[in-house]
Order: structure tokens, then sequence, then C-alpha cells
């Protein structure tokens, strides 16, 4: 019940986890700025923003790719700060930024491989060499669209769905992950 | 009850296991069957040789192959919910407690009273459904067609819901083997050996084909010890999947094929959380075809006894399952298929009475042979009928000098050559070529990285199979990027395999059946050649010859070889019928998935729709969405009553509903205003920033797309929504004009519509209400936040909001949007501080009341018929720019003045109630198609003024005001004289959205 | 259908949706021959047995809008690129960026 409700601890007892402590900022660049863009994000982050499909950790910042020329910020969340704000400001003139942490659910499998069952639940072939960590992939999954990611240090799986969609999502997921 | 002995099982052969008995019901009579049994294995064991009833004349049928192709012994399996019809018996793998019932029989199996279809056979013959049951066509439905579906048929569907799930999954692969005989297993332990990721895929319920069948020494060890061997080294692989129980049944482009796994086919019930099938969608890099070859029987009279059977599934019977088909058997063939069914018959203590060759000149081994096991041999001759009804008592046979003698016997093991399985290769497109010297079809051209392999290929000796595997396994395996290891391959003899094509007995005295499963016979086909269906494709429709649920593998081919011979062209200028998926049935439950009830589809639910649950909304779906209607109050018995008090308290005091379904997009970039200004016919680059303005966009052609608001935040940051039901074509929409029309343009787009909880706050006392709630020092007075103002602001103590006053209902209102999370906290806020107003949630339905109220349109008249202009939104477009749909809105069937426009109707009789869908029509014109005028889009009972009020589309609606016309509804009889009046029926000025 | 999509990689074609014809350019507005080149544009289409160019959209993916060249007759993709990079270079080569 609680992946549309406004809720905080919702780790249970089991690799799946919905994750409700981060803040979420989507960055697109603007027409013609991508090279200062990534220069700013390197002297920012310390890290450029992926030109694949790729999620990179930068000291506690996971930057998804998100489509060309976008990315997902995602941030732990933390009392009296404002990520998205320091983020407009920062990228104000190369890059349109936008708050979406209430866009989407995410959600957390951790599983350092991923188990028969989540191998074929999905058209993304997420055999151990195929999926590597780091990698990531805007797909679908009956008919919900879906990005996942594998995080660069391998050791979950994070699915983050359209929030209106996300029982139906987390009951699929649920159901995948066994 | 008593369990009748396994009279026919073999005591010393056979690869099931005898310390696992199993128990099974056929048509109610108990029977004990072994693990590694099919249910016609078991059957056979058991001594039943009858085991259905043919689909037209209701023929007395046994089992004729020993796989998935089988057409006579099909079965109903399982009763209650999961009873399932038209299942292979030869394919059913025994359980214990398996259940089965013959089919298409009545009363019973034995006594078939509809075997008289039998006797009235020359009705039923071909075309007989085209000819026969012409005239008089009221005679279809009444009674042709019921007695043909009593008459003719094959099993029953249960009638209750399906207790058992199914699933959908995908697996990924270097190479796909389809088929586990001597060349699928070859091929994929050679590419498994590279390292490759390899799927290896059987339908069988056990690896090896034919090497389970017949008795052959690979690499010096027995075939079935040398298939457990790979199979074992197989699953040592990590990146090897093994699927048994899974049939290939379609090849799909870009390496993709489509195969369903019968997980839990073998047990009684799933179990828990297991699905019952499994759907797979492989793709693969590269794919080889294995499936081997099927046997084809050899058309003769009265072929489809029980007791007449393919020879190669007479060998599987024997050395697969230890059982013997017959006592006393003759050997009927046209290649050296016969030589090696005598020795394994001869070897399981058969008995053979004859050996019927259509050659003249047979091997001496095989002569020897059967002198010393005293079989006679006839060369030059043929099985021209087999002999008995309800089983085969003997054969006629017709010697090479033509004199004809009976010999007695219990089983014909016949062999008219071997079909390879193209089916799978062909489905793309390919065509199967004919080789005359195989006297088989073998695969044509094949897709992009498909490769054929073995008997599927048309090799057909063990050792060049074998070879022939190792080589494609290796081949596919380096094509995806590894290095090959040399493949080994193990010792093994090509067995002969000589052929001279022959199909069909023309001495035969009795019907003579192609296509068993169907009924088509020999007969037929000459029929439909004499009436002028020459073509393949022709005979196969007029016939239905290879149109039952075996899709004609036991006679495809020797119908059209028929057909050549009776046309008097070469079978390969006679062509072949195309193979198309499946290559067997598929269940519906397996295509559905997980995809049925409630799960048909996904569900979007707004963030505040647990507290519209708790508080009793009725819910609507609208397009994926489940949006609240309306919200009756207890003692409120009808909607009517409902939805008007909703209205009533929206015009007096204050509701609020959940809008949150906008499609909500952000237009960022400092080319924002000039990329929007080419989407909306109306100007948005000059939008102040802190305003909203109503919008509307066209599709390229002129028509009318889809209209909502665009907000300005920021000179280079604009948000506008779309209709619920536009939410992802607009922004598809957008996306083209952005990469392909404008791609110069900085413009970036994102879809926010899930960001945000947004409720619509209308009625006098809105403002009233917001102030509330709005954090200081945000003045939301009139003088500072004026009507189409926005702002970015708080609420609730901190809660970052969005302020539009934007007006849908025609009172005094806004829009006020939070982060989804803080949805249901807002809502429960604003009907907390709006209880000392009254405050009343509203529905969709009261929303849609409210707007026809005012003239507004939605859906019903953006209905992709209609133009701005048609909508009455004409002065909108602008004429200082171009935008999509301009040019060609401008075109003379765009600008007809006497094009239907929307204009508002009310009942002459004020007491009757409007009709959407009725059509227009001059008050004293008769009700026909050329006095149409338009029709009613949107119609609904305003409270405000006690009486039924319409939109709808009028021809010349500017000039007719005032004038009396019907709108006529003859579905539902309505026939009601309306007035045609202006399409705002409250608060005309609109004074009340600036106060 | 299996399309790589130049961002995202092969995907299955559910992932797509389809337009049409890639090769039919939205005409300049602005022309005197404005309304046949318009009428053209939406309605004038080959029936091109063989490969052509068409415009795939990745909605299930990144959102780009992909020019697809597919042989008509037996799905065969041949190549795939992003529609922006092919309308811009289009547009430097008629020196038309508005
Ligand atoms: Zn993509």
């Amino acid at each position: 019940m609680s992946e549309l409700a406004n809720h905080t601890k919702t780790a249970r007892a089991s690799d799946l986890i919905e994750r409700n402590d981060v803040t979420v900022t989507n960055i697109a660049a603007r027409r013609g700025a991508r090279a200062s863009l990534d220069e700013l994000a390197r002297a920012t982050f310390g890290v450029s923003l992926p030109s694949t499909p790729k999620a990179v950790e930068a000291g506690g910042t996971l930057i998804v790719w998100a489509g060309p020329d976008q990315w997902l910020i995602i941030q732990k969340e933390e009392t009296g700060r404002d990520h998205y704000s320091e983020l407009a400001k920062t990228f104000n003139g190369l890059a349109s930024v936008i708050d979406v942490t209430e866009s989407r659910t995410i959600f957390r499998i951790s599983q350092a491989r991923p188990s028969p069952v989540l191998s074929r639940s999905m058209g993304i072939d997420f055999h151990d060499a195929a999926f590597k960590p780091g990698d990531v992939a805007i797909t679908h999954v009956s008919h919900l669209g879906v990005i996942v990611w594998r995080l660069p240090d391998g050791t979950a799986y994070d699915f983050a769905c359209a929030r209106t969609y996300s029982r139906d999502f987390g009951d699929w997921l649920r159901k995948a992950k066994a | 009850m008593t369990q009748s002995a396994q009279t026919a099982r073999l005591k010393d052969r056979g690869l099931i296991d005898r310390s696992q008995s199993l128990t099974f019901t056929f048509d109610g009579v108990p029977y004990n069957g072994y693990a590694g049994d099919t249910l016609a294995s078991a059957l056979l064991a058991n001594g039943v040789r009858l085991v259905g009833r043919s689909f037209k004349y209701h023929r007395p049928r046994g089992i004729l192959t020993s796989g998935s192709e089988e057409p006579n012994a099909l079965v109903e399996l399982r009763s209650g919910a999961r009873r399932e019809p038209n299942t292979k018996a030869t394919i059913t793998e025994l359980y214990d407690g398996l259940e089965a019932k013959s089919q298409n029989r009545f009363p019973s199996l034995s006594l078939d009273l509809l075997a008289i279809n039998g006797l009235v056979s020359p009705f039923l013959s071909a075309g007989f459904y085209y000819k026969t049951f012409m005239w008089p066509a009221s005679f279809w439905e009444k009674i042709y067609e019921p007695m043909i579906r009593r008459a003719a048929g094959l099993g029953r569907a249960a009638q209750e819901h399906d207790p058992d799930s199914y699933d959908k999954a995908f697996a990924f692969c270097d190479v796909l083997v389809v088929g586990s005989g001597p060349a699928g297993l070859m091929a994929a332990l050679t590419a498994a050996r590279t390292g490759a990721r390899v799927i290896l895929v059987d339908e069988s319920f056990a690896f090896g084909g034919r090497l389970l069948s017949d008795v052959r020494t690979v690499g010096g060890a027995n075939g079935a010890d040398w298939v457990n061997s790979v199979v074992a080294e197989l699953k040592s692989f990590p990146g090897v999947q093994l699927m048994p129980r899974t049939t290939v049944f379609g090849a799909y482009d870009s390496g993709q094929f489509g195969a369903v796994e019968r997980v839990a086919d073998h047990v009684p019930v799933p179990a828990a959380g297991v699905p019952r099938q499994r759907l797979w969608r492989i793709v693969a890099k590269h794919t080889i075809i294995a499936q081997g070859a099927l046997e084809r029987p050899i058309v003769f009279g009265n072929n489809d006894r029980p007791g007449v059977m393919l020879a190669s599934a007479v060998r599987t019977y024997i050395n697969r399952f230890g059982v013997k088909p017959g006592e006393t058997a003759v050997v009927f063939s046209n290649n050296d298929d016969g030589a090696s069914t005598i020795a394994d018959l001869v070897g399981a203590g058969i008995r053979v009475a004859a050996l019927v060759d259509t050659r003249t000149v047979l091997q001496p081994a095989t002569k020897s042979f059967a002198r010393k096991h005293g079989i006679r041999i006839f060369e030059g001759a043929v099985v021209a009928d087999a002999i008995g009804s309800s089983r085969v008592t003997g054969a006629r046979i017709v010697a090479a000098d033509g004199t004809s003698q009976n010999i007695a016997c219990d089983l014909i093991a016949v062999s008219g050559g071997f079909n390879p399985s193209v089916q799978v290769s062909t489905h793309l497109g390919g065509r199967a070529q004919w080789q005359q010297e195989l006297a088989a079809f073998v695969p044509g051209a094949l897709p992009k990285g498909m490769a054929v392999s073995g008997s599927a290929k048309g090799t057909f000796g063990l050792a060049s199979c074998l070879k022939e595997g190792a080589q494609a396994g290796e081949a596919a395996a380096v094509a995806s990027g590894f290095q090959a290891k040399g493949a080994a391959v193990p010792a093994a003899d090509d067995e002969p395999s000589d052929i001279s094509a022959f199909w069909h007995v023309k001495t035969a005295k009795h019907k003579a059946f192609v296509d068993q499963q169907n009924d088509v016979t020999a007969a037929d086909v000459a029929l439909a050649e004499r009436e002028g269906f020459r073509s393949v494709e022709h005979l196969k429709r007029y016939t239905t010859l290879g149109m039952a649920t075996d899709q004609g593998k036991t006679s495809n081919v020797n119908g059209l070889a028929m057909l050549a011979q009776l046309t008097g062209k070469t079978i390969a200028a006679t062509g072949a019928t195309s193979a198309r998926p499946p290559y067997t049935p598929v269940s519906l439950g397996a295509l559905a998935g997980e995809h049925r009830g409630k799960h048909f589809k996904a569900t979007r639910l707004t963030p505040s729709h647990d507290w519209a649950k708790e508080r009793g909304a009725v819910f609507i779906e609208t397009g994926m969405w489940l949006r609240a209607q309306y919200y009756p109050k207890p003692g409120e018995n009808d909607w009517l009553t409902t939805v008007c008090r909703e209205v009533n308290t929206v015009r007096n005091s204050v509701g609020v509903c959940d809008v949150s379904t906008l499609g909500k997009i952000e237009i960022h970039g400092t080319d924002a205003g000039k990329f929007l200004d080419r989407v909306y016919i109306n100007m948005m680059s000059t939008l102040g920033v802190g305003k909203a303005r109503y919008g509307m966009m066209l599709r390229e052609d002129g028509i009318a797309m889809d209209d909502g608001t665009a907000a300005r935040f920021a000179d280079d940051r604009y948000f506008i929504t779309t209709t619920t039901a536009n939410a992802i074509k607009v922004l598809q929409h957008l996306e083209l004009c952005r990469q392909w029309y404008w791609p110069d343009l900085d413009v970036q787009i994102f879809p926010v519509s899930d960001q945000w909880a947004q409720y619509s706050v209308a009625g006098p006392r809105a403002r009233d209400l917001l102030a509330k709630i709005v954090d200081a020092p945000f003045d939301i007075s009139n003088a500072a936040f004026p009507y189409m103002a926005v702002a970015e602001l708080t609420v609730m103590g901190g809660v970052k909001a969005r302020l539009y006053r934007l007006s849908f209902s025609g009172e005094m209102a806004y829009e006020i949007a939070v982060p989804a999370r803080q949805g249901d906290r807002l809502m429960r806020t604003l009907m907390a501080k709006g209880e000392e107003f009254g405050i009343a949630p509203y529905g969709t339905e009261a929303l849609g009341v409210m707007r026809i109220e005012k003239g507004h349109v939605a859906g019903p008249e953006l209905n992709g018929t209609t133009t701005a202009a048609d909508l009455g939104l004409g002065k909108m477009a602008s004429t200082k720019k171009d935008f999509v749909g301009r040019v060609l809105s401008q075109r003379p069937g765009l600008t007809d003045p006497t094009r239907p426009r929307v204009v508002g109707f009310r009942p002459v009789d004020r007491s009757q109630r409007l009709r959407g869908g009725a059509h227009f029509i001059g008050k004293s014109d008769a009700a026909v198609a050329q006095n149409d005028q338009g029709y009613m889009t949107s119609v609904a009972y305003s409270p405000s003024l006690g009486h039924w009020i319409g939109l709808g589309l009028l021809a010349n609606a500017e000039s007719r005001m005032g004038e009396i016309l019907r709108a006529y509804d003859p579905v539902r009889n309505g026939d009601v004289l309306v007035e045609v009046v202006p399409a705002t029926f409250v608060d005309v000025e609109g004074a009340r959205l600036r106060v | 259908m299996r399309i790589n999509c130049p961002h995202c990689g092969l995907r299955s074609n559910d992932e797509f949706s389809y337009l049409g014809d890639a090769s039919v350019v939205r005409p300049d507005p602005a022309a005197p021959n404005a309304t046949e080149a318009f009428y053209a544009f939406g309605y004038e289409r080959a029936n091109i047995a063989g490969p052509m160019q068409e415009l795939w959209y990745h909605a299930a993916g990144c959102h780009a809008w992909l020019v697809v060249t597919r042989d008509t007759r037996n799905h065969e993709i041949l190549d795939v690129k992003s529609a922006q990079e092919v309308a811009l270079e289009r547009q430097k080569a008629a020196g038309t960026a508005q």
C-alpha cells in the first residue's frame, strides 16, 4: 500500500525495498552545451556525465543516463538541503533542471547476480556478462515503463517506474524477484 | 477397482522407469503405466488400440505416430475446469492420476451412433461446406450448423475459468539449438564447449530424439547412454540452458523465437506458484534447427484403422517404451526403414508376417534376414487395404503381378519415407525445395543467423547427422565471437536410406485417407482436382487437407504429391503450402500469460486514490486510470442525486476534484516560447511570466489534436497540460517536432505527469479555502493573483506547490499541484479546512456536467473529425505565425462554412431527457440519412438549470439559433424536439471567473 | 523485429512505435506552393518493396525518434540513425536552420 502515499521507512525484512530517502533531479543539456556541461559536471561531481546507458557513482551521488543528453542525479535526502535548487543553480544556462523525485518509485532488489526469475522476466538480457554493474536500460515490462540500473558496485538492481503505476509494478517485481 | 495388467509390455527393453508405477484412467477405466511413458505408450502397453473417433465420419481411430504429428490419438485430458481437449496422447507425459477421455464419440467409443456419417459420406466430401449447405440460407443457422457441430468436431473445452496460471519469459543466447537428436546434441555440445551461451530445446520430456527410439551405437556406447553422457556434460556448463518439454513454435524476425514450455502439464495440478505453461521469447544470435524428420504414411485403403502405425513409431514403442504395438506385423514401405523395422520387431519377439515393399529389388541382407525369420517378402508390391474395422485383422496385399491375397496381422507398420521438419526454418518466408533423390522437401533460403542440421535438412545417416551437428554448433559459436575448440565427432554408422517415391495405392478398395485428422480421402483430392482446384493452396482450402490441429504433418506432402500425379506436373512444379507459426498448437492461456482478469492491463492510481476509496468513491476506468466518478453520501441512492449535489456545492460554495490524471509536460530552453508557437495555434511566446493561457494543438492535417493550458514560470520555463487521454500522444508529437522538424531549437521536454498531484478547487469559496493553506507571505487576493495567474509557492507549512488560477467549471477556481507523495495529505487538508464551507469532493461526472454547462469542448468534441473552427475556437488561431496544421487547416473542405460546428441544445419540453449520439433532423423531415444535420456529442442533466442540456455538431450552426430540430436516436427510441441555443448555459459573460 | 537504437542498443519492436516514411520532409510553410506541398507531405506515399527509410519512436525507451532503414520485404533492418542527427545534417546541407 505504500507506493503512493508519503512514507519514510519501508525497508522490509526482504531483499526488495522501496527507496524513499533520495531526491531525483533530471538534467538535460541545453542545445550545444553538452561539452561545457560535462566540464562543469566533472568539476562538480568529479566524473563525466555518461554518454551511453551507464550509471556512475560520485561521492554518494548516482548519475544515471536517462536518454540522449539527459541524466537523473540521485542523491540521498538530507534535512535542510534542497538538492534540486542547488543543481538548478549550478547548471543554470547549461542544462534544464527539474525535480522528478516524485515522478517515479524506485525499487531496489539486492542481488549481486540476477536470480533465474529476474533473468527471464524482462526483455533485457540480464546475464551477468551482458548487463554489467553500472549498466542502465530504459524499457518496459508488462506494459509498464521502467528504468533499470545495476549499481556500479554490483550489489543491487534498481527499478524506477512511474509512480502512478507503482502498485502494479511492485506486484510484478515481488513476483519477478523470487 | 482392479487394474488390468500391462499385457503388451516387453520385459527386457525400454527407457521407462519400472520402479515408478503410475495409475491413470482412460474413459473411466483404470490402468497402470510407468514413469517415462506417454499416454499413448501406456495405452498400448495395456492393449488399448481404439482411442478416438474421427472428425467427420466418426471412424474408429488408434495411434498412428509417437510424436506431435499425431492426427488420431487426440483425447480430452483432465476434467472439470482443467479439461483440455484435443491433447495428443503421443506426447502426453504419463503422470499418476492422469485422467483421459476419448472424444468425438456418442454415446461411447466402441458404439458410436454417429458413425452413420460414414454411410452418408458422399455429402461430406471435398467442399461439402460450400455445396451441401448453400440453400436455403435460413437453414444455415438453425439446422446445418448445429448439426455439423454435433456430428463433426473434436473435444470439448472446459466451461469453467482456467484455475491455473501462465507465465511469460525471455531468454537470450548465442546459440539456440532446436531439437536434441544426434545433430542437435552435437551442435549444442560443440557450441557449449567454446563457452558460448547455448539454449537446447526439445519438445519431449527426454533429450535424445531418435537415439532413444532406435537401437544405435554412438562412440562405442549404446545411443541412449551416449545421450545421457552428453546431457550430463551440457549441464556442467554455466552458460547452457536445457529446456525439455518445450516446443519452439515459431521463428520471428531478427533471431526471435516463440516457445512454449509445458512446466506443469505432467502433474495433475501445478504446485503453488508454478505456472502450467510458460511462453518464452527467445532471442538468439544464431540458431540451429535440428528438429529431425517425420515419417509419412502411404495412402492405402482403410489406412486409418487402429493398428496401422508408422514404422518409426513402431520402433519407438518397442525400444523407448518397451511396448509391443501388436502381435503379428506386416511392414509396408518404399524405403530402407522397412528393413530396420523388421529387425526391431523380430528382436522384440513380435511375429512379422510379411515385408511388403514397393521397390522391385530389396537388399540381399534384408532378404536373408527375412528368410531366416520366416518373413514373406513382397517386392514391387503394396498393401492395398487394411482388413478389420475397430482394429486391424489383416492386410490385403497386391503383389507385383497383380494378384491379391490377405495375410492375417494386427499391426501394419508403414513407411512412405521421411519429411524433414522444415516448418520453423520456413516461417520467415523461405520456400522449402523438393529434392527428388531424397523424395523430400528440404529447407530453402534461410533467414540470417539460422542453420539447419541433420535430418531436418535431409541428412538421414546417423554419422552424418553427428558430424553436421558438430560443424553447425562450431560455426554458430565462432560467428558469435567464440574460439573454435575443434569438434570431436563420435564414431557411428550411417544407416541405409534408399527410397523410391511412392504415395498412393490405386488398387485400394476402401476409403484411403490422406489427412486422417480432417478425414480427407484420396477421392476428395481427386474430386478437388476434377473441379479445378489444382493449386496446392486451393486444394488445401477446398478439401481442408492439412488444416487440422496437426497442420498436415503426416498428410501435406502426400496430398500435394497426389495432386502432382493427377495434374501430370512434377512435385517441384506443384510447390508446397507455406508453414506458418505455430508449429504445434499453443494454448490461449499461454499467450495471455498473466494478462487476464484484473491484470489484463496495468492500472494507474492517482496519489490520493486511497483517500477517495475511504471516502466511498465510485471509480471509473478511463484509459489506464481509475478515477473517482462521484462520491455518494449515505442515503443517496442514485448517481444523479450525488452528481447534482456535487455540482450545486461547487456552484454555491466550494468543491475539490482530483485532476492529477492530466498530462503534464515541462518545456524548457531558450527557444521554448518559439517552439510552443509552432505547436499551438495561438501565441505562447508572448505569454507573460506568471501567466497561463488556454491553447490548442492541431494535427498536421488541420484537425484538432488536443487542448490544454500553457503556463510560464520563467523566460525559458513553460509547463503545459494535455487531456488525460492524449498525454502520451502529445508527448510523442512534441518530441517529433523537437527532434525531426526543428532539431536546431534549444528545447528540452520533460514528461512530469506523475510528479504532481493536482486538484481543482472550484466555487465562490475557493479562495477562502486556499487562503487557509498557502504559506505566508503569498498573497492570494484577486488583485495579486487574478484569473489566469500562476505561481510557485509553498503550502501547508513548507510543501512546494504550484498554483494556477484556471477554471473548467465556470466558477472562480484554482488548480493546485503538490509533489505526488503530498497529494494524499493535501486532499485531506483541503477537506478538513473546507468543512466550514460545506466542501464536497466531486468526480468526473460533475466535472463533465459543469463543462457542458459552460460549453467547454472535451473528448466527445475533439474526436478526430473537428477543426478549431468547428469547435468554436477558430479565432484563437494566430495569423502572425506558422504552426503545425495551419496550412492544411486552410483547405476548402475544412473551411467550408456549412461544416457542422459545436452549438448548444435544450429540449423543447424541458422534462425530456437528451441522449448523446442522437442525430439532428429537420423538424418535419423524415428520419433518413439524407436529412442528417449533425449529432449530439455531449449531454448532461444541468442542476443549475433544472433540465437536460447538450452540445452537438450541427451544420450551419450559427445561423440556426432558436431553430427547433428532431434529436433522433433510433437505438434507444429517442425522438426529442430540441432547440438550438448558444453553447454556454451558465454565467454567459464569464463574470464568476474573475471575482 | 529487433531495432538497434543508437542510444539504447538492440530492442524488440514492441518498444517502438511507427510513424511512416522518413524521406518526406515538412515543407516550407511560407513557400508559394505550400498548400500543394503540404498535401503531398500529408498524403502522398510510395509503396516501397525493398529498403525504405522510416520514422520510428523509441516510445518505451529513450524517447528518441529514429530513421530506420528497413527492407519491407523481409523486415531486415539495414540501418538505424538518430532522427535529430539526420535532421540537423539535412538542415546543414540546405542551409535552412531556423
Ligand atoms: Zn532508445
